[in-house]
């Protein structure tokens, strides 16, 4: 079975479970993922899988080469794997001086919890000594410090990504233990009867 | 290409058929795309959410809920599925059939299919689809179209803005002044409370010039209006003083060809949602005003709305906080939009286009009486911005928004702001 993905073609082996590249002759293989990557999910997560997101990307950064940006990180079941082959860089998620995995990971949660880029979309390039750094919601104090503190002008102030880890790891317990982000589900006040939007009927008057 | 190309969603006796760029939502909540009964004794819940991919080659499902498992093709979904023609889609209690049909649907209709025997089945819902097409499309004419009379009223009270020039004030005194040699055009309304509304990039053009990606390059940019606005803006800012400020002068022209002649000082503005975007250096700081600064996007551009009090009184009613409530009380209520866009060699000419609001009225947390702006298509281009945005209700018609941006990142999602934004 072939499928094709963003340009690139993949062979989906027997097995179900590995991919082959083939680009310039060259055979790799890689994991596949059916879930693809995070960009779909933008503006549609919850503080537990930003927090995870934070926790497994910054876990692997250090060691791949491969610049952070929504398009890069898959889909693994509850987890989140960062690409081990993608190369091109994306310019909203980077720090104004530069490629930095920090602020491309802060950059990259932002948008993938709100929906929208921080700076416009402009990333590193239109953040100045002098400007806000933007935050999250002011009920996630703890997420928004965290993104904050990533998405500092001056690389010194931002955390290094094994505190990035250790930081998430915590909050990850702390919303599991808490399940503040799950309650239970809510009792209707009343059960009312079943409507259809369908069969709304259009006011025959304005009030 | 996916624009030749729709979907549907076949949910028990009906199918939903829907434009291939919208994004469907799917749950127990009012304002779903396809809503599902709600035979539990819990709250309403949104289940899942369909878009179309990044690449428009095909659809994807991303799951919303933590409390109910989600299906396709028997297969539970952990985050997002990839849909092909033909995925059933499983909420339990809850059996959805997604197609990818040819064609192009530019309004989400529903059609009901009559259940029969299998071999009898078909043909009737091949009539049930053609009557059911038609009726539901006179029904919609009947209840949310505007009818010809209503269109000659908002004629009537219809212009095309003009800017014939620009100047830098300095107190009472012109310092500069810049002539267009053909000026950007918009539209404007006159309403029944004499009120002459439009969009406030239609008064200060340069507004409109500069987006966010252009702040990198700012300072060089020759274009008059622009550097002008930028001198305005630092040496304001820098003094703590607004001495010097940039004056339009504006033309209004309606479709007989009557004219009112007009400046951007006889308009209020609300500079309360400005944003002042620093730029430059910490040495040479450079400063400029920005309605659309912002980092979400339905709070953005509320501050493009310009008006202006006449002695002419038109025939547009503006609707009140109330009246959006009830008139919007839903997505895919009927949006009508007139204007004067952009037609070539023949100049901007008269236009109504109509497509339906695509998210829910949204009250702002923070300021109760206040709404995010009305997100919509409609394939609006340059010219409209200014126009009304009209909701018929019962035996007449309100104005709900005034035209202001489109996003072409976005499938062509446009946005209007609420005529709430008018009295505040």
């Amino acid at each position: 079975m072939m499928e094709i993905h963003k340009g690139t073609q993949y062979i989906i082996t027997t097995d179900g479970l590995t991919a082959e590249k083939h680009g310039d002759g060259s055979v790799r293989r890689m994991k596949y993922y059916p879930e693809r990557d995070i960009s779909v999910l933008a503006g549609e997560i919850d503080e537990l899988t930003a927090w995870r997101i934070l926790r497994d990307i910054a876990a692997q950064a250090e060691a791949a080469a491969t610049p952070v940006c929504p398009e890069h990180i898959f889909i693994d079941g509850d987890g989140f794997v960062l690409s081990e082959w993608s190369a091109s860089r994306d310019t909203r998620y980077e720090a104004p001086e530069g490629y930095s995995p920090v602020w491309a990971l802060a950059s990259t949660v932002f948008y993938v919890y709100l929906g929208c880029h921080v700076f416009q979309g402009l990333g590193g390039s239109a953040q100045t000594r002098t400007a806000p750094v933007p935050t999250l919601r002011s009920g996630l104090p703890q997420l928004s410090r965290l993104i904050e503190d990533c998405l500092s002008f001056q690389p010194a102030a931002r955390p290094t990504l094994a505190e990035i880890v250790e930081i998430a790891s915590r909050n990850l317990s702390r919303c599991q233990a808490d399940r503040s982000e799950y309650p239970p589900m809510k009792i209707r006040p009343d059960s009312g009867t079943e409507t259809d939007e369908i069969d709304t009927l259009w006011p025959e008057e304005f009030v | 290409m996916a624009m030749d190309r729709h979907v549907t969603l076949t949910y028990r006796n009906r199918i939903l058929a829907f434009p291939a760029s919208a994004t469907l939502y799917i749950g127990q909540t009012e304002g779903c795309d396809l809503r599902l009964p709600n035979h539990t004794q819990y709250e309403d819940e949104i289940f899942a959410k369909i878009s179309r991919d990044s690449n428009g080659n095909g659809w994807h499902l991303v799951r919303l809920t933590q409390y109910y498992p989600l299906y396709v093709n028997g297969h539970p979904v952990n985050r997002v599925h990839y849909l092909s023609d033909g995925d059933v889609i499983e909420i339990p209690g809850n059996i959805i059939r997604f197609k990818v049909r040819e064609g192009e649907q530019t309004t989400a209709t529903v059609t009901h299919v009559h259940s029969s025997r299998k071999a009898l089945a078909a043909i009737g819902a091949a009539i049930a689809i053609g009557f059911g097409l038609v009726g539901y499309q006179l029904y919609d004419a009947q209840k949310e179209r505007l009818t010809s009379s209503m269109k000659q009223e908002i004629i009537s009270s219809l212009f095309t803005t003009r800017v014939d020039s620009l100047h830098l004030m300095s107190g009472d005194s012109v310092a500069a002044s810049y002539i267009y040699a053909s000026g950007p055009v918009g539209t404007a309304f006159l309403t029944t409370d004499s009120l002459i509304v439009t969009a406030r990039h239609c008064i200060q053009p340069w507004l409109n010039t500069v987006a966010p990606h252009d702040y990198g390059r700012l300072s060089g940019m020759t274009d008059w209006p622009v550097q002008k606005a930028l001198y305005v803006e630092t040496l304001n800012q820098l003094s703590g003083e607004d001495s010097l400020r940039l004056v339009s002068y504006i033309t209004l022209t309606d479709e007989s060809g009557r004219t009112i002649a007009l400046s951007s000082d006889d308009f209020a503005i609300n500079t309360l949602s400005d944003d002042i975007v620093e730029l430059g250096s910490y040495d040479t700081p450079l400063y400029w005003r920005s309605i659309s600064h912002r980092y979400t996007r339905r709070d953005m551009m509320l501050g493009d709305i310009a008006v202006a009090k006449t002695d002419k009184e038109g025939a547009i009613h503006l609707a009140d906080s109330l009246d959006l409530i009830n008139l919007l009380a839903h997505r895919g209520v009927t949006l009508t939009f007139a204007g004067y866009p952009a037609s070539g060699v023949t100049g901007n000419r008269l236009d109504f286009k109509t497509d339906e609001l695509r998210l829910p009225l949204e009250e702002m947390p923070e300021a109760p009486g206040r709404y995010f702006m009305l997100a919509h298509e409609g394939a609006l281009t340059p010219g409209f911005s200014g126009g009304p945005v009209i909701v018929r209700g019962g035996l007449g018609y309100k104005a709900v928004g005034v035209i202001s941006v489109v996003d072409e990142r976005n499938g062509n999602r446009s946005y209007s702001v609420p005529v709430s934004e008018i009295k505040h």
